[in-house]
């Protein structure tokens, strides 16, 4: 009996002191991204999964995998401890509650860490985002040097474009000359990048983008929105340390409550009362009265 | 004097060794030119003018197409060719004759401000 009294005391100071240590076992795993800014290339959605492929690969992702498996196998064993608890009476139940205790402040010791390794997650992701963002910049930066030129280029070639039929009318009446064969492979491919234009215009794979107010997103923007994503889930992480927090004070309570009812156990189980010693004020009347 | 020497032989073989890259676009200004001179010259009759401007008409409407297709223009010759985009009536004279309906003669004409009144009082100078 001393000995369960010793560890319930141990168990509470344990669980109280448990969650102060969490990060110390997560530190040592981590996620290094072997993927390039090549992936900017990709499509929103291929772009997350090329960041998550590399996830999956790397030794962060086996340890939350398997501190999952360890947080269902403790979650079980809770859930049935806690519906037998009813089962067990006197020193058993007891045993019971202080295997439920201590089970409890293992899964809030296990949810810590992968707390903290999801944060871990996060952060890396993050971090690509960044590096992606920066890269999608100066992308943009030196595009805007040749989308002047473009826009020039393609300006000079739908104005030219415009007189074209009437300028190879025009040169057939005026020379009487049959067309040059660069005019005539000139007009054929023109014809054929005109028909597949207008193919590449209306095919559905054009229009899949995202877009904001019906107007289509840029990259940077796109980079942007998955940040706030990871930015709100790295908020809701916070908030679940939170409750982790909840979670150890109630445990600790449970622990004081433990250790209360085990003192109770071991010295009031039998009614036992203090015994009272006379005192010689009780007998003064055999000294005052004289017969 | 002998380094002088010396340095004048290495340009001199570098000059050799490298060889003429003429773009689109220089083809068409050499064409252009020709063209223009012709237009200009005084020493021909109208007819044989009339007959070398048709031949030139057509040189010179293929040469401008192909400048619009020209893609290596942005990397090879970026500030020239938006040069010669800006001033689109002077560079294309044949599809920009062809938009108001005119002649390469006429169009050019009018572009760089010679009006035929300008052109009947003009004298000749030395």
């Amino acid at each position: 009996m001393k000995k369960i009294l010793k560890v319930s005391m141990a168990l509470s100071m344990l669980a109280t002191t448990s969650l102060i240590c969490l990060p110390a076992a997560a530190n040592e795993i981590g996620w290094s991204p072997t993927i390039s800014e090549k992936i900017l290339i990709l499509p929103p959605k291929h772009l997350e999964t090329a960041i998550e492929q590399d996830f999956d690969r790397s030794a962060l992702a086996t340890e939350l995998g398997s501190l999952e498996q360890t947080i269902n196998g403790q979650v079980s064993f809770l859930t049935q401890l806690q519906s037998d608890l009813d089962l067990y009476h006197g020193q058993e139940q007891l045993e019971a509650r202080h295997q439920l205790i201590s089970g409890k402040r293992d899964y809030i010791q296990l949810m810590g860490e992968q707390i903290q390794l999801k944060k871990k997650r996060l952060v890396v992701k993050l971090d690509i985002y960044n590096r992606l963002l920066r890269q999608s910049k100066l992308s943009a930066y030196e595009n805007s040097q040749s989308a002047q030129f473009d826009e020039v280029h393609a300006a000079v070639a739908d104005r030219a474009a415009n007189v074209d039929s009437s300028l190879r009318d025009d040169l057939f009446t005026s020379t009487m000359m049959p067309e040059t064969e660069f005019a005539q492979a000139y007009a054929e491919n023109q014809s054929a990048i005109s028909q597949l234009v207008e193919a590449i215009e209306s095919h559905p794979s054009n229009h899949i983008g995202g877009s904001i107010d019906g107007e289509p997103m840029t990259r940077e923007e796109e980079l942007r929105l998955s940040m706030q994503d990871i930015q709100s889930e790295l908020a809701i992480l916070a908030m679940e340390e939170d409750v982790l927090g909840h979670m150890a004070k109630l445990v600790s309570l449970d622990a004081q409550a433990f250790a209360d009812d085990l003192n109770e156990f071991q010295y009031g189980i039998d009614g036992f009362e203090p015994k009272k010693y006379d005192s010689p004020a009780n007998n003064i009347q055999l000294f005052i009265n004289r017969s | 004097m002998k380094r002088l020497l010396a340095l004048s032989a290495i340009l001199a073989s570098l000059a050799t060794a490298m060889p003429a890259m003429a773009n689109s676009l220089d083809n068409l200004e050499r064409e252009r030119a020709i063209a223009l001179s012709k237009m200009l010259d005084g020493d021909i009759s109208i007819p044989q003018r009339s007959e070398y401007m048709m031949s030139s008409w057509r040189r010179l409407t293929d040469l401008e197409k192909i400048v619009i297709t020209d893609k290596s223009l942005k990397s090879s010759a970026p500030a020239a060719a938006l040069r010669a985009f800006n001033s689109y009536e002077l560079t294309f004279l044949s599809h920009a004759a062809a938009e108001k309906d005119q002649m390469i003669t006429q169009h050019w004409a009018e572009t760089v401000g010679l009006s035929t009144s300008d052109l009947l009082v003009a004298r000749v100078g030395r």
